[in-house]
């Protein structure tokens, strides 16, 4: 009591906030358990039924969702992987070749552009890039003597157009992400590498990567959080096909909800999704604790 | 002589990566120049066969203008509601300390939840409520957005200023509120903005609960772009004239904020 009349002052301008994030937020995710154990058919809510685990272990038992967890995992980890490789090149490149002076000005604009695109948009525009015989794609690479792809129409590469819009667009954030942690190493330690006459190489292997290791978790964690969420550019993109070859978790269970109207069924597998988000935020605060003590 | 040549393939790769980020960009752009017939032609035009701005007043008329309007409704209410609730919350978190640690990054991991698991429960109390389709529903969920993210900037924001003051400022007699509106708020005020823009872009680019929340009245630009599909196939000059609308205002706000850039995309991990 003593504690609540000490920190009223707090108390009051944290009440709103809390407040709405209970009615849009705790109480949509309790319902979304609640009905997970319910056989629900969104048209005919009054005929919902209990039917407890059977959402889930139907869930379990279908090779749909087993496929949509595969796909979601090549998708998360291809993407993140070139994403972290391409990131960490370039940001390496521009800290060698600008010391961080004020160069900066200079190439910050020009790619930080795609992380702001939104992903619908991302999307369409990279339908226009991809169309199978007027897409200036399929033309630039005619003149290496590769293709013509058909991209997002067929099975074998559609996964692959999505990843490639998705390095396109979250590229940019790796690098300048990492460019940062780069930057906060003490300048020192590279002139004392360079006096010793290290390499290149060396000064990534011994010094840049052990100093940035918490960047990089950083991003990482963020990326592989994104990348759960992922819908938008799936739904422009490909629409989870051709047949379910891009169709990820996210996707899955939103056409569960919103084109079959299997309610029931779509929140146990959200359910199972954010478990999996528990999973990777903890980790998140894990990261974010140490540094704030 | 060689550290020249290294020198010059270094930038030569800069300027490929450069490009590859940008064409795109350039690509939706120029696609919004050229007449319908234009997009399937081969070889495809990489330079707009003219200048036109005609495609973008038809998209425009054709519901663009309608959705560029409640696109900017929902985005401001959002970001205003989001800013000055977040800065009232974050300033209690970073001041009071309530619940340590881990109440504010609960608060934060509203933010990393996937939508889906919200959306449904959320569609059956809009429905129940008759918001189905009104700027009211679309502008609390992407609260559930925005909000955390406010409160988790704020937090972080206030925590950067130095106590003393206002300290300083309680000894010499002022209230509590007195101090959160006369002195923290101004000196967090280059955190505010930078908060409130990001809010503006999150909210501005957000796609599902619109798509879902939305039927006609309420429609936003990302939902009638992603529309231009299934009315006459894909008109590619108006959807692009659409697209091109909804990436200037966020391009202009990125610039303003770029220095608070990775600061904000990672949630103020890496400042």
């Amino acid at each position: 009591m003593n504690w609540i009349r000490k920190n009223i002052f707090g108390l009051g301008l944290l009440a709103p906030s809390i407040i709405i994030l209970f009615v849009v937020s705790i109480f949509p995710m309790i319902y979304t358990f609640y009905i997970s154990f319910f056989n629900y058919y969104l048209p005919r809510p009054n005929r919902a039924y209990f039917i407890g685990f059977e959402n889930y272990i139907e869930i379990l038992k279908d090779g749909m969702f087993w496929l949509a967890m595969k796909n979601t995992a090549i998708f998360m980890i291809s993407s993140i992987g070139l994403q972290f490789i391409f990131g960490l090149g370039l940001a390496i490149l521009f800290y060698d070749e600008f010391r961080g002076r004020s160069a900066k000005a200079f190439y910050l604009p020009l790619i930080l552009l795609p992380m702001m695109v939104a992903p619908v948009v991302v999307g369409y525009v990279f339908r226009l890039l991809y169309l199978t015989e007027w897409g200036p794609l399929n033309y630039l690479l005619g003149f290496v003597g590769l293709g013509p792809y058909s991209w997002t129409a067929s099975a074998s590469t559609s996964l692959l157009s999505l990843v490639i819009a998705d390095v396109w667009q979250w590229t940019p954030f790796v690098t300048l992400v990492l460019l940062t942690g780069i930057l906060s190493i003490s300048s020192e330690l590279f002139e004392a590498a360079d006096l010793d006459g290290a390499n290149l190489w060396q000064k990534v292997r011994y010094i840049i990567l052990p100093l940035i290791t918490r960047v990089i978790a950083v991003v990482v964690l963020i990326r592989m959080l994104d990348s759960l969420r992922e819908l938008d550019k799936v739904y422009i993109l490909t629409q989870g096909g051709p047949g379910t070859s891009t169709t990820l978790v996210t996707f899955w269970s939103y056409l569960n909800g919103f084109k079959y109207f299997k309610v029931g069924y779509a929140a146990a597998m959200s359910i199972i999704l954010l478990i999996v988000t528990i999973i990777l935020a903890t980790g998140m605060a894990k990261v974010l604790h140490k540094e704030e003590k | 002589m060689s550290k020249n040549l290294t020198s010059y393939i270094k930038y030569f790769i800069i300027f490929i990566a450069v490009l590859f980020f940008l064409f795109p960009i350039y690509w939706m752009f120029i696609t919004t120049m050229k007449p319908q017939l234009e997009v399937m032609y081969y070889p495809p035009l990489f330079i707009p066969p003219e200048f036109t701005i005609k495609y973008y007043i038809e998209a425009f008329y054709w519901l663009g203008g309608e959705a560029f309007k409640n696109s900017l409704i929902i985005t401001t209410c959002t970001t205003i509601i989001a800013t000055v609730l977040g800065c009232m919350a974050g300033y209690s978190f970073a001041r009071y300390k309530i619940g340590g640690f881990h109440l504010p990054f609960w608060v934060l991991s509203i933010r990393m939840m996937p939508p889906v698991a919200a959306i449904v429960p959320l569609f059956i109390l809009m429905f129940k409520l008759k918001l189905i389709d009104t700027h009211l529903a679309i502008i609390i969920t992407h609260l559930l957005v925005t909000l955390p993210f406010a409160i988790w900037m704020m937090r972080g924001f206030f925590i950067d200023l130095p106590l003393e003051i206002e300290e300083a400022a309680r000894v010499d007699g002022c209230s509590k509120w007195q101090v959160l509106w006369r002195i923290a708020l101004p000196l967090a005020a280059p955190g505010i903005a930078v908060t409130a823009l990001f809010c503006f872009i999150f909210s501005w680019n957000e796609f599902v609960f619109a798509l879902v929340l939305s039927r006609k009245e309420a429609i936003t630009l990302p939902v009638v772009i992603a529309g231009t599909r299934t009315q006459f196939g894909i008109h590619w000059p108006i959807m692009t004239a659409m697209s091109a609308m909804s990436c200037l205002p966020v391009f202009f706000l990125a610039l303003v904020a770029q220095k608070y850039l990775v600061r904000g995309m990672t949630l103020g991990a890496v400042k």
